[in-house]
C-alpha cells in the first residue's frame, strides 16, 4: 500500500546531526536502518525504532564520504569517498572487511546488486572514481576493472530488468556488462549528462545536462528527445514508477513531462512555482504518486504531478535539502541538509 | 548573501617555478584557509589539509564550439566544496604546463553555481625567465599563459644577464598591458602580490603605462603602420568541422528581455549565438594569408587599449560587445574595461574571457572623472576595427 496523499500528517520520528553536509545516504533493504556519509568524512548507521547509531566511524574516509550501498541482504554496507577508497563493513562486527584503493580521484558512485551466476546468486559492487570503474566482490576485493572511461563521470545507476548499470558523462551514457567488462551500448550525447535516470519498465533513459537540457532516449531504438530552455544546468530527475512522468528541476520551478506516446517532444511540460530557490533533490515514491522536492532555501514539498498543480504537503526545515529518499515501504521518507542534519518523517 | 570565495589559477611552463611558488604560499602564515586544486602531476612537497588532486578534463559545452570549453573537473570538485558547511577562504588551482589558461578561467563564467559563489581573483603565470623564448615559438600555450595574466613572474633572473631580461619583459608586456610583471628568483614573492587582488583597478594599472593608452588613441587618427586586414570570411581551413548547425541548441544563448547594458541586474554573461556558420576556435588553422604577423618579431599576441572621455550608450555599446565577442571571440583571450555610460550613475566595470564576460556596475563614480578604459588581449587584434566600433557606441 503506499501514500495517495498527505490527508495524514508526517511526524517526525528521528533528528540526528552530523559533522558536516550530508554527501550521502541510504535506506537499508529492510527500511529499517539509514546509512549517512558526511563531506566531513564521517559514516553512521541510524536505527529507526531505537532512534541511536548503531555505527559510528568519525572519520570513515579522508576529506568527505560522498557514496554508500548497501549490499542486497543489509548485513554489509560499502563506503566511497574523497581519500579514492572504497570499504565494505560488517555491520555485525562494525569493522571494515576489506578497502579497495582507486589511484587518485574521489569516490562517487557506488551500487551493490545481487544477480545470478550460473545456479547461484553472487553480489556485486560497482564503484567510480574519476574516469574509473570497477567491480567488486561482497568482500571489497575487485573482480574486474573496465576500461577507462573518455570523461570524468557524473553519475552511475542500474539499468532495470538486466545485470547491466549505466554512466552518464560528457559524450553521453554508457552501459556495461556487470559480471564482466564488457560495453553493452552507448547512447550519445554532445553535452555532459550529469544525471540520468532509466524508467523503472526500463524503456526510456532521461539525462540532465549541463547546459540546461534535458535529453530522452527510448532505450531500445535510440531514439532521442531533446528539451532545452532550463534556466541552469539540470542536476537531477525523477521518473514516475510506471513512466508516464519525467519530473526536472528548472531552477526552482518544478517542470513534469508527459512521457505518454508518442513522448515528450514538442509538448510543453506543466511546470509548478513553489520553492525560493533552486530545488536540489527530488525523488518519486518507489510504487505510489507522490513525489518529494527539497530547495535550496530548506523547504520540502510533496507533490502528486498531473493530479494536483500545487503541494499537497509541506515541511519547513530551514538548511539546503541535499539527499532525499523514502523508506522501501513508501511509508516514510528521509532528507539529508546542508547543516548535517538528517531527519526522518513518518505517516505513522 | 555570503562573500564570494576568491580564485587564485596558477600557470607557467613546465619547470617555470610554480610548484615552488604553491609550496611558499602554503607554507607562508597568512591564516587563510586555502583549497588547493592540483593538475595530477602536481607535486606539492608539504602535507595540507586540502589539496585534491584532478585531470584536467577539457570540455565544449556545446557542438564543437571550440571556445566554449570548460574545466568539467572543476565543476564537479567546487561544487561539492560549494555543499560543505565548512568554507574555504581562498581556492588555488594549478594548472599544467602545458594548459591553455581559457578553460580554467571560463568555467568560472559558464557553471551559475561557480558564478555565483567564485570570484576569479587573479591569474598568476610563472615563467622561467632564462628558458621561455627556447618555448616561446613551438608552444602557444606560453603565449596564452602570458596573455591571461594578471601578474607575472619573471622568475629565475637570478640566471639572466640584465640587459636580455630588460629585453624580455618589454616584449611580454606589448602582449599583455594588464598585467603586473614582478622579478623573483625562485619564486620569492610577497603573498599580497599574488593572491587577494581583489579584482583589478584598470584605471591604478594603467596609470603606470600612459604610453599605452596615448598610442592605441591615436591609432584612431589611422597611424597604425601594418595594416592587417583579414576579415575572415574568405576560406579557412579548419581541421575540425564544427558547423552551429540548426539542431545546436545553445542552452547558454544570450537571452534578455531587460533593456540593456550588461550592468547591473543583467545575470546573463554569454553573448554567443551560435547561428553563424563559424567559430574560430583557438586551434583554427587559418592558413598562410593569415600568418604574416608572425613574421614580424612580435606578436600575433597582444594588448590593445581605449581610451576615451565620452558618455557611452548603453545599449549601442552591448549591442558591440556581443557582436563582436560573436565573432572574435576566439581570438580575445581577454578584455577589461570600466566604462562612463549614460544614464548610470556608476561605474559599469567588465571583464571577459573569450566569448563569456560579466559586467556590473556596483561603484559609482563619486569624485573621480568619468571616462572608458578598455583593454583587449588577444590574437591578430585589429586595433582600428575596435576604435571604430567604439567610437560608433558613443552617446548622441
Amino acid at each position: 500500500m503506499s501514500l495517495t496523499g498527505l490527508e495524514s500528517p508526517l511526524h517526525e520520528v528521528l533528528k540526528f546531526t552530523a559533522g558536516d553536509s550530508i554527501g550521502a545516504m541510504a535506506w537499508s533493504p529492510e527500511g529499517e536502518r539509514l546509512a549517512v556519509g558526511s563531506l566531513s568524512g564521517e559514516l553512521i548507521v541510524l536505527e529507526v525504532s531505537t532512534q541511536k547509531s548503531i555505527l559510528s566511524i568519525p572519520e570513515a574516509h579522508f576529506l568527505g564520504t560522498q557514496a554508500l550501498a548497501w549490499s542486497p541482504d543489509g548485513k554489509r554496507l560499502a563506503s566511497g569517498g574523497c581519500d579514492g577508497a572504497v570499504r565494505v563493513w560488517d555491520l555485525s562486527t562494525g569493522s571494515s572487511l576489506n578497502e579497495y584503493r582507486f589511484k587518485g580521484g574521489w569516490v562517487s558512485h557506488l551500487l551493490w546488486g545481487e544477480f545470478e551466476k550460473g545456479t547461484q546468486k553472487k553480489g556485486y559492487l560497482i564503484a567510480v572514481a574519476g574516469k574509473k570503474i570497477v567491480c567488486l566482490d561482497d568482500e571489497g576485493v575487485l573482480l574486474h576493472s573496465y576500461p577507462d572511461h573518455p570523461f570524468g563521470i557524473e553519475d552511475l545507476t542500474w539499468r532495470p530488468k538486466s545485470a547491466q548499470f549505466s554512466v552518464s558523462s560528457h559524450g553521453g551514457i554508457s552501459v556495461w556488462s556487470v559480471m564482466k567488462s564488457k560495453l553493452e551500448r552507448t547512447y550519445e550525447w554532445k553535452n555532459p549528462a550529469i544525471f540520468h535516470r532509466w524508467s523503472l519498465d526500463g524503456q526510456w533513459i532521461a539525462a540532465g545536462g549541463q547546459d540546461g537540457s534535458v535529453h530522452i532516449w527510448i532505450a531500445k531504438s535510440g531514439a532521442d528527445f531533446h528539451m532545452g530552455g532550463y534556466m541552469r544546468k539540470v542536476e537531477r530527475l525523477a521518473w514516475h514508477p510506471e513512466g508516464r512522468w519525467l519530473a526536472t528541476p528548472n531552477g526552482g520551478n518544478l517542470a513534469i513531462w508527459d512521457c505518454s506516446p508518442p513522448g515528450p517532444e514538442g509538448r510543453v511540460p506543466e511546470e509548478y512555482a513553489w520553492h525560493e530557490k533552486n530545488i536540489l533533490s527530488l525523488a518519486y515514491q518507489h510504487r505510489g504518486d507522490l513525489l518529494a522536492t527539497g530547495g535550496e532555501e530548506g523547504n520540502v514539498a510533496f507533490w502528486l504531478p498531473g493530479k494536483r498543480d500545487f503541494p499537497v504537503g509541506k515541511l519547513a526545515l530551514q538548511s539546503a535539502v541535499l539527499q532525499m529518499a523514502w523508506r522501501p515501504d513508501d511509508q516514510a521518507f528521509a532528507v539529508g541538509m546542508k547543516s548535517g542534519e538528517i531527519r526522518i518523517f513518518d505517516r505513522g | 548573501m555570503s562573500q564570494k570565495i576568491p580564485v587564485t589559477v596558477l600557470t607557467g611552463f613546465l619547470g617555470s617555478g610554480k610548484t615552488t611558488l604553491l609550496n611558499r604560499i602554503l607554507t607562508e602564515k597568512h591564516g587563510k584557509r586555502i583549497a588547493v586544486i592540483e593538475n595530477e602531476f602536481g607535486e606539492i612537497g608539504i602535507d595540507h589539509q586540502l589539496v585534491i588532486q584532478s585531470d584536467e578534463e577539457i570540455f565544449e559545452m556545446n557542438n564543437g564550439c571550440l571556445c566554449c570549453t570548460v574545466r568539467g573537473d572543476l565543476i564537479r570538485i567546487l561544487g561539492n566544496l560549494l555543499k560543505r558547511r565548512d568554507r574555504f577562504d581562498h581556492i588555488l588551482i594549478e594548472t599544467t604546463g602545458l594548459a591553455d589558461p581559457g578553460p580554467v578561467t571560463q568555467t568560472f563564467f559558464m557553471d551559475e553555481d561557480l558564478k555565483d559563489n567564485f570570484s576569479l581573483d587573479g591569474v598568476v603565470t610563472v615563467v622561467d625567465a632564462k628558458h621561455i623564448l627556447l618555448h616561446w615559438e613551438e608552444a602557444p600555450e606560453v603565449k596564452e599563459q602570458v596573455a591571461f595574466a594578471d601578474v607575472i613572474l619573471l622568475n629565475k633572473t637570478d640566471l639572466v644577464p640584465a640587459k636580455e631580461l630588460e629585453a624580455l619583459e618589454k616584449r611580454i608586456r606589448t602582449m599583455n598591458r594588464l598585467a603586473k610583471v614582478y622579478r623573483t628568483e625562485r619564486s620569492k614573492i610577497e603573498m599580497d602580490k599574488v593572491m587577494g587582488l581583489g579584482g583589478f583597478d584598470l584605471e591604478r594599472i594603467l596609470e603606470h603605462e600612459p604610453d599605452f593608452l596615448k598610442a592605441a588613441s591615436k591609432t584612431l587618427g589611422g597611424t597604425e603602420t601594418h595594416d592587417h586586414d583579414h576579415s575572415h570570411d574568405h576560406a579557412h581551413e579548419c581541421d575540425k568541422d564544427h558547423v552551429h548547425g540548426p539542431e545546436c541548441d545553445h542552452g547558454h544563448t544570450h537571452e534578455c528581455d531587460k533593456d540593456h547594458v550588461h550592468g547591473p541586474d543583467c545575470d546573463h554573461d554569454h553573448a554567443h549565438e551560435c547561428d553563424k556558420e563559424h567559430v574560430h576556435g583557438p586551434d583554427c588553422d587559418h592558413g598562410d594569408d593569415h600568418d604574416h604577423e608572425d613574421h614580424h618579431h612580435d606578436e600575433s599576441v597582444k594588448s590593445v587599449g581605449i581610451q576615451s572621455l565620452n558618455e557611452m550608450d548603453g545599449q549601442k555599446l552591448s549591442a558591440w560587445i556581443s557582436e563582436l565577442l560573436r565573432e572574435k571571440g576566439a581570438d580575445i583571450f581577454r578584455m577589461k574595461g570600466v566604462l562612463n555610460v549614460k544614464g548610470s550613475p556608476n561605474r559599469v566595470v567588465f571583464q571577459g574571457v573569450h566569448m563569456t564576460f560579466e559586467a556590473n556596475s556596483e561603484v559609482p563614480w563619486g569624485e573621480q572623472k568619468r571616462q572608458n578604459t578598455l583593454v583587449f588581449i588577444g590574437r591578430n587584434l585589429d586595433r582600428e576595427a575596435l576604435n571604430i566600433g567604439f567610437k560608433s557606441c558613443y552617446a548622441e
